[in-house]
């Protein structure tokens, strides 16, 4: 060892041991880091997992249970603080930035959210777009608890930013935007109704039913791999759920009305595939008189199935239109409310009946004349 | 042995001579008591916060966003600073040195209170410009590094829009961003009327020498002024024509049957509302009436008083005052026309009277001109003229026209909006292209200098696509030239944020001569909120209202259009510290005008100046020699 300037060589003292280089302490951090994590990582089966699980519903990753378990402490992460009642955001390491934000901001977060607001405010008035995203999560990071902070957000996005552009292109970036936002208020907000109902509103209703709804959901198949309608079921389904164990429904709109949107995103689910069969049956109809005989049957076959797929589907929604008049009438709901109801599952009874007899006997020899009396639905 | 006699420290005429260098020593003391405090600690602090928030901010659009966003987040991060500076070691250090006792030393030497005050606030403004030129200095090159992302992004992004683009001139903008990168800077030209409108007739269509048109469905209207005909003196005597000599055009495709159009008699005076009648009139009087346009062109209609009985191809006089002669084309696509003198009007001694040329008037909706889609021709256009533009004022470059609308697309959904500009310039020249416009981003269509290069220029609009409307207003149209270095522009957003930083240390000074720091904190922070609010305040409070009242008083005294801006200031004595945080147009590249920012640094000085003197009055009352 020698002294890069002097050149003279220093040596060691006797009885003086010698410096450990940096090989031995990268071992010695990797041992003591293999070490607590073998302490901490049983936590999470024994303190941490079953409380949140059993509150949360979530599986949490070691990542995220650290996380949590470093800015709580493991009692409180185990559910023994309040901060763990029903509907507390899951906790991600990707959390940190804001919750650090939130709490180096300290007393001026309140003057600062309400710039923040102001500002967005006004851009969307002035239209001048390049901050808005950054200014709504900065908003809704720091009040993240907030669930009408996010929709009212959301809404912002998926409703008036996105009808500002033209091509629909960019308005299905817009609304994808909003979707991601939403989805990120959902992780904060387990357990709040209102933005599952929110997130199945913009599927049923913008990405289904829409002026632009055609191109649309054409591009939900193509990125989520199902109808909107049925996506739009799901979140309406969570919805009723939520509010039914957690009562975090916190809309303008009766119960009876809010919890029909799930049977009507199933109506509209059903009459998309009715479409679909009709639309292939038609096809089929096209291929066979222009003489593709072939290819008339394979369509031919491609269609009847969807028929069938759309039999089981008005099945599905007759059995969710009559399940919830039950259910309502078991709760006293008013009679008008009821009579909705049931007007929908006549509806989905009689679609049933009328394409089950469709479907009887239907070959591809007598197309022609069956398809004479079938009819494409409309969404409505 | 005698004493030598005094002599004065500081002769008082001295003292008053040339205060600069006890300014300039008390300023470095402050500036040097900045750096003992480490406050430039700040400085890598404001950097690390800048750089991680906006990485951590989500963008729509990448390439046209993150330069703003990262310009305008290192904007907030250097006001905040300068804020943060200003108030806590303004308000610091006069009350620290009173403490410590340090004050006694400075103010029994040969130094006014007004040098102390000066030299204090010079030397926190000298600090916060250094710290804001290395906060700055480092902004810029993160801004930099990251628009050499940003261009190679946008030259993928490039790649992948050009197959998919309705019109050529819809990717300029993105072109732009691939060739040059997002580190632009602009200025604009704008023309501050709105556009006038014209009819853009199939080429085969004859010329018509001093013809005003207008068009069917459009809104826009041919309108005679008859106050100098006596028409109505005429129609209470008896009897009153109006011979309306038109020229039509229907569009080719449609099928020949005469030209209708809407006839109305209107005092401009008065709304429609107003003008109904009242209810309990038996019959109501008719103002307005649909007519065939013969052959020949000449439409006659009657005149009848108000209160005269309707009858078949006449009108009534509308309510007393001024009278307008009011004719619209009906059908969509037919177009009618006026020339100089094509109404005459006939009293009931056959006295006759011609009019004056017409003039055309286009549907205006909050202010903006509506320009109405057709997909064939004739259609509407919107014409915007610059006037000669000195070849000396573009800059190097080409140069680009922007243009930016509200779209009111009503067409189905899935149609997209196309609207089509020409440039037309004095020798004739003509250049066209076709673009999607987007109500939310504006159109970038670049000129050539082969092309223009100086000099008279007109811009018709059309929009092509039916049932959509573009909505126009003054600087719809721009003419957007190049700004200059992009390092320059961000320096002078810079100086705007020192001059607020400035201001906020002049102030805090000011209340740390009289009070204790902690009151001079709360008080600078009052008068930071306050003046951040002042436009706020006065649009909703009474003091607004009693503004605008001395404004009107005065104005009746004397003309002058700045007495909404001196009576503010008067209610309000505060200085406008939201006009010295840069907007987001200052963010997007849009350069801010020498003569601007001179004039904002002169407003400063002079809320510096008046502070300044206000804290040496303060100061002077103060007991702080022992």
């Amino acid at each position: 060892m020698s002294h890069p300037d002097s050149g003279v060589r220093v040596t060691a003292p006797p009885g003086v041991p010698p410096q450990t280089d940096w090989r031995r302490s990268a071992a010695l951090a990797a041992v003591i880091v293999v070490l607590l994590a073998g302490v901490v990582f049983p936590l999470r089966r024994y303190a941490v997992e079953p409380a949140r699980e059993e509150l949360l519903g979530h599986h949490e990753s070691p990542g995220r249970r650290l996380a949590l378990a470093s800015q709580f402490g493991f009692d409180t992460a185990a559910g023994a603080g309040l901060r763990l009642v029903p509907g507390r955001p899951v906790l991600e390491l990707s959390d940190l930035p804001s919750e650090a934000v939130t709490v180096i901001l300290g007393g001026f977060r309140g003057p600062y959210i309400v710039w923040l607001w102001i500002k967005a405010e006004q851009e969307k008035q002035q239209k001048v777009h390049f901050d808005l995203l950054d200014r709504y999560a900065k908003i809704a990071a720091l009040q993240s608890d907030y669930p009408q902070v996010w929709t009212y957000m959301f809404w912002n996005i998926v409703w008036n930013v996105t009808v500002q552009w033209q091509s629909p292109e960019r308005k299905y970036e817009w609304i994808r935007r909003g979707i991601e936002f939403l989805r990120e208020g959902y992780r904060k907000n387990p357990h709040s109704a209102l933005i599952m109902e929110s997130m199945g509103r913009v599927y049923s209703e913008k990405l289904g039913r829409s002026q632009e709804a055609p191109y649309y959901r054409k591009r939900v198949k193509e990125d989520e791999g199902r109808s909107a309608f049925l996506i739009a079921y799901e979140w309406y389904d969570r919805m009723r759920r939520a509010n039914d164990r957690y009562g975090t429904l916190t809309h303008t709109l009766g119960k009876p009305v809010a919890y029909s949107q799930a049977c009507h995103s199933l109506s509209f689910y059903s009459q998309e595939l009715t479409q679909d069969a009709y639309d292939a049956l038609k096809s089929a109809l096209d291929a066979r008189q222009a003489g593709r005989d072939a290819e008339g049957r394979r369509t031919f076959q491609e269609g009847s199935q969807k028929l069938a797929d759309a039999i089981a589907a008005w099945e599905w929604a007759r059995r969710e239109w009559r399940d919830q008049a039950l259910r309502f009438e078991k709760e006293d709901v008013s009679p008008e409310l009821i009579a909705v109801y049931r007007k929908f599952y006549n509806e989905a009874d009689g679609t049933v009946k009328e394409l089950q007899a469709a479907r009887t006997g239907l070959t591809y020899e007598n197309l022609p004349e069956r398809f004479k009396q079938m009819r494409r639905p409309e969404l409505k | 042995m005698d004493n030598p006699p005094r002599t004065p420290i500081s002769p008082p005429a001295a003292r008053r001579r040339w205060p600069w260098p006890r300014v300039w020593g008390i300023a470095l003391v402050a500036f040097r008591q900045g750096m003992r405090l480490r406050l430039w600690i700040l400085v890598p602090v404001a950097i690390f916060v800048l750089v991680l928030a906006d990485l951590y901010s989500p963008r729509f659009d990448p390439v046209f966003e993150s330069v703003p966003a990262a310009m305008s987040t290192s904007l907030l991060v250097m006001a905040v600073l300068a804020a943060v500076i200003g108030i806590f070691l303004a308000t610091y250090s006069i009350p620290a040195e009173v403490e410590s006792k340090v004050v006694f030393s400075v103010v029994t030497k040969p130094v006014s209170r007004a040098e102390i005050v000066s030299g204090k606030t010079l030397g926190i403004s000298l600090l916060i410009l250094a710290m804001l030129a290395v906060v700055g200095l480092g902004a810029y090159l993160y801004i930099s590094i990251r628009a050499g992302g940003i261009q190679a992004l946008a030259v993928r992004r490039l790649e992948e829009a050009r197959p998919r683009a309705t019109h050529p001139a819809d990717l300029n903008a993105l072109e732009a961003a691939a060739k040059h990168g997002p580190l632009v800077t602009f200025r604009y030209q704008a023309i501050e009327s709105l556009p006038e409108t014209d009819i853009h007739f199939a080429a085969g269509a004859p010329p018509a020498p001093g013809v005003r048109w207008v068009l069917g469905e459009t809104g826009m209207r041919l309108i005679w002024d008859l106050a100098k005909i006596p028409v109505a003196e005429w129609a209470r005597a008896g009897r009153c024509t109006l011979c309306v000599n038109l020229e039509t055009r229907r569009p080719e495709a449609a099928p020949a049957e005469p030209v209708q159009i809407s006839v109305a008699l209107a005092n401009p005076k008065v709304s429609r509302t107003q003008a109904q009648p009242p209810p309990d009139a038996t019959q109501a009087p008719v103002s307005r009436t649909v007519v065939e346009v013969p052959a020949s062109g000449i439409v006659e209609i009657g005149v009848l008083a108000s209160d005269a009985p309707p009858a078949k191809g006449a009108l009534n006089l509308p309510p007393p005052g001024e009278l307008s002669l009011e004719i619209m084309a009906v059908k969509a696509g037919c177009a009618v026309g006026a020339k100089a003198g094509a109404v005459r009007a006939t009293g009931p001694d056959e006295q006759a009277a011609l009019s004056e040329e017409p003039t055309s008037q286009v549907a205006l909706e909050f202010g903006r001109v509506m320009l109405v889609g057709r997909p064939e021709l004739p259609r509407q256009v919107a014409v915007f003229r610059f006037p000669g533009i000195p070849e000396d004022v573009l800059g190097p470059g080409d140069t680009a026209v922007e243009i930016g609308m509200s779209v009111d697309a009503w067409a189905p959904a899935l149609i997209l909006p196309a609207a089509e500009a020409t440039f037309r310039t004095i020798s004739g020249k003509e250049k066209t292209f076709r673009f999607t416009p987007e109500g939310v981003r504006s159109t970038v269509l670049y000129i050539d200098r082969g092309f223009w290069h100086g000099g008279p220029l007109e811009v018709r609009l059309e929009c092509l696509t039916a049932d959509d409307f573009l909505g126009l207003v003054p600087r719809s149209v721009r003419l957007r030239l190049e700004g200059g270095p992009f390092a320059l522009h961000f320096a002078k957003a810079g100086l705007y944020v020192w001059l607020l930083g400035t201001v906020l240390a002049a102030a805090g000074v000011v209340l740390s001569t009289r009070f204790t720091w902690f009151t001079s904190i709360l008080g600078t922070f009052a008068f930071l909120i306050l003046s951040m609010s002042r436009d706020f305040i006065l649009h909703s409070t009474a003091l607004g209202n009693l503004a605008v009242r001395l404004a009107k008083g005065g104005d009746s005294v004397v003309r002058w259009g700045g007495w909404l801006n001196l009576t503010q200031h008067l209610v309000m004595p505060l200085p406008d510290l939201r006009a010295m945080i840069p907007g987001e147009a200052v963010s997007t590249g849009c350069v801010i005008p020498l003569g601007e920012l001179g004039a904002l640094f002169g407003w400063a000085m002079l809320g510096v100046v008046l502070l300044l003197v206000a804290g040496t009055l303060m100061f002077r009352k103060r007991e702080v020699a022992a």
